[in-house]
């Protein structure tokens, strides 16, 4: 009897069941669609988004974030919707700040980030990628320039630059802007591959997989998907053990996260579920590492169980968007959490998709 | 996991020592010994050779039964850790134990069936071996150390289960 009691008890809280709705590529496409047309609907005429909205009680969000600005932008020229990134960039592009041989997104109401710049350096690629249109090279290889004096010696990346001193605020770092600008110098290096850019991608990828946890005092290692996005993004010339030990270790992270949302979310244990975002940027990590297994053969081996938890992960991000032809048009293509949706979830949740899709092929 | 993981897991998880214990409590007859060996290669057997449709029918993937089993063994092996005894019940069902239902799953699902009866053959060996010892000291000792192996065995079992992907 005891034995009974103890294997229900392992069932209920450790081994519940993993649901992974089954999903269509074509279902998948869907989905980015509705999810960018959500944040193109919420696009004012200065060429920024709706933060927002709140759909129980029908209100949106006043707030702004311009490193998820520059994040949406990056999302939606991933995604195609190239006039509204435009109308995006072009509001970043008029505010830029230029210095000592570099540019930076110097935003109302804030001071230059890493982050922000580091999300803009992959939007502009992407919007290369997308339309072969390289009128922005210049300017972007002026942000990564900026990017280049925030990264100190040993790899880590100052967080904000002071326009009043004019210099770099020591000792300040994000939680993730160091793996954004990684991921930013690892996609100037593939387009601009004479430039320096490999050196300063591989010294804050050594940095990320060796020092940063303890020396930002965090207690646990952090998961980081824009490092498993710079890692992909490295992958075709080759990457040092330390890293590809760094990217099993990242894989192997994101996929209990998704093993655990697939068996807990919406259970009685975790009624909650989790946000676009949080579910976005476990997809885009996993994506990002399919795709660098399928590059690096010292992890070759993961490469399966990557693609089914792309694939798992890509099923619960299409059954808890919001759709349907009778949904409320501000909540039809989000995805909320708690009553609420934020221009992030519908970033990260697009960028995973989109990643997914290349999987389920 | 490798082979000599397998061949660890199932020497702690077989646990010689109580085997011993058992042996030295109840005296069993050879042919007692060797239903008791058939049903642990039995139990192990199934486990292994099963584990995917098992896994399959409770939708579990391999890596998160992983942890459920290493819970598992923790359990069960914190108790003859402490106190080293003769298990109560028959003799011939001194190997059907939860954790060795659990480690077999687990261990066929990530090794399969052909490593896990090779590991199986070592640790069932061994456990036949200690039915000839006749002092309750190194049966009691090899219990303990055993039980200790088994909570390391289930501590690396939860560990790669974490972060496997």
């Amino acid at each position: 009897m005891l034995w009974v009691l103890v294997a229900l008890a392992l069932r209920v809280a450790v081994v519940p069941a993993e649901s992974c709705p089954s999903v269509s590529t074509t279902a998948v496409t869907e989905a980015i669609d509705a999810g960018t047309t959500w944040l193109v609907q919420g696009q004012r005429e200065d060429g920024r988004f709706l933060y927002g909205y709140f759909s129980g009680t029908d209100e949106v969000s006043l707030d702004y974030n311009y490193t998820r600005h520059a994040g949406v932008l990056d999302a939606l020229y991933r995604a195609g919707r190239i006039p509204a990134a435009d109308a995006g960039l072009r509001y970043v592009l008029d505010n830029l700040i230029h210095h000592d041989g570099w540019a930076a997104f110097d935003p109302p109401g804030e001071i230059p980030s890493a982050g922000a710049n580091a999300l803009l350096v992959a939007a502009l690629m992407h919007r290369r990628e997308a339309t072969g249109d390289e009128r922005y090279d210049r300017v972007v290889q002026r942000i990564g320039r900026f990017l280049r004096s925030q990264q100190q010696a040993d790899g880590s990346i100052l967080q904000y630059w002071d326009p009043a001193t004019e210099t770099s605020i020591p000792g300040v770092f994000g939680q993730f802007s160091t793996g954004e600008a990684f991921y930013a110098f690892a996609l100037l290096y593939r387009a601009f591959p004479e430039n320096g850019w490999a050196q300063a991608a591989h010294r804050t990828a050594d940095y990320l997989a060796t020092r940063r946890d303890r020396a930002e005092g965090y207690a646990l290692r952090q998961p980081d998907h824009w490092a498993a996005y710079g890692l992909a993004e490295l992958a075709p010339d080759g990457l040092t053990d330390v890293e590809a030990e760094y990217a099993r270790w990242l894989a192997g992270y994101f996929g209990f996260l998704i093993r655990y949302e697939s068996q807990h979310t919406d259970g009685p244990l975790n009624p909650i579920g989790e946000s676009g975002a949080k579910l976005g940027t476990m997809g885009e990590a996993t994506a990002a590492l399919w795709q660098l297994s399928g590059e690096d053969a010292r992890l070759g081996d993961l490469q399966e169980d990557l693609g089914d938890r792309s694939a798992c992960l890509a099923g619960i991000l299409v059954e808890r968007q919001v759709e349907g032809p009778d949904a409320n048009p501000r909540a039809r293509g989000a995805w909320f959490s708690d009553g609420y949706t934020q221009m992030d979830d519908q970033q990260h949740a697009v960028a995973a998709l989109i990643g997914s899709n290349e999987a389920l092929r | 996991m490798s082979f000599g993981f397998a061949v660890a897991a199932l020497l702690a998880t077989t646990n010689a020592g109580r085997v011993g214990l058992a042996s030295q409590a109840i005296r069993p007859r050879p042919p007692n010994v060797a239903v008791a060996m058939l049903a642990g290669l039995v139990l192990i057997s199934l486990g292994a050779v099963f584990a995917d449709e098992l896994l399959d029918a409770l939708t579990i993937n391999p890596e998160s039964f992983r942890i459920a089993a290493g819970i598992v063994l923790f359990v069960t092996g914190v108790r003859p850790l402490v106190w080293p005894q003769a298990p109560a019940g028959p003799f011939a069902a001194v190997l059907v134990t939860p954790e060795l239902a659990c480690l077999a799953i687990s261990l066929g699902a990530d090794e399969g069936v052909g490593r896990v009866l090779g590991a199986t053959a070592v640790a069932l060996a061994v456990a036949a071996a200690a039915t000839l010892v006749r002092r309750r000291e190194p049966a009691a000792l090899a219990t303990q150390f055993l039980a200790a192996l088994q909570l390391i065995v289930a501590v690396a079992l939860v560990i790669s289960g974490l972060r496997d992907v």
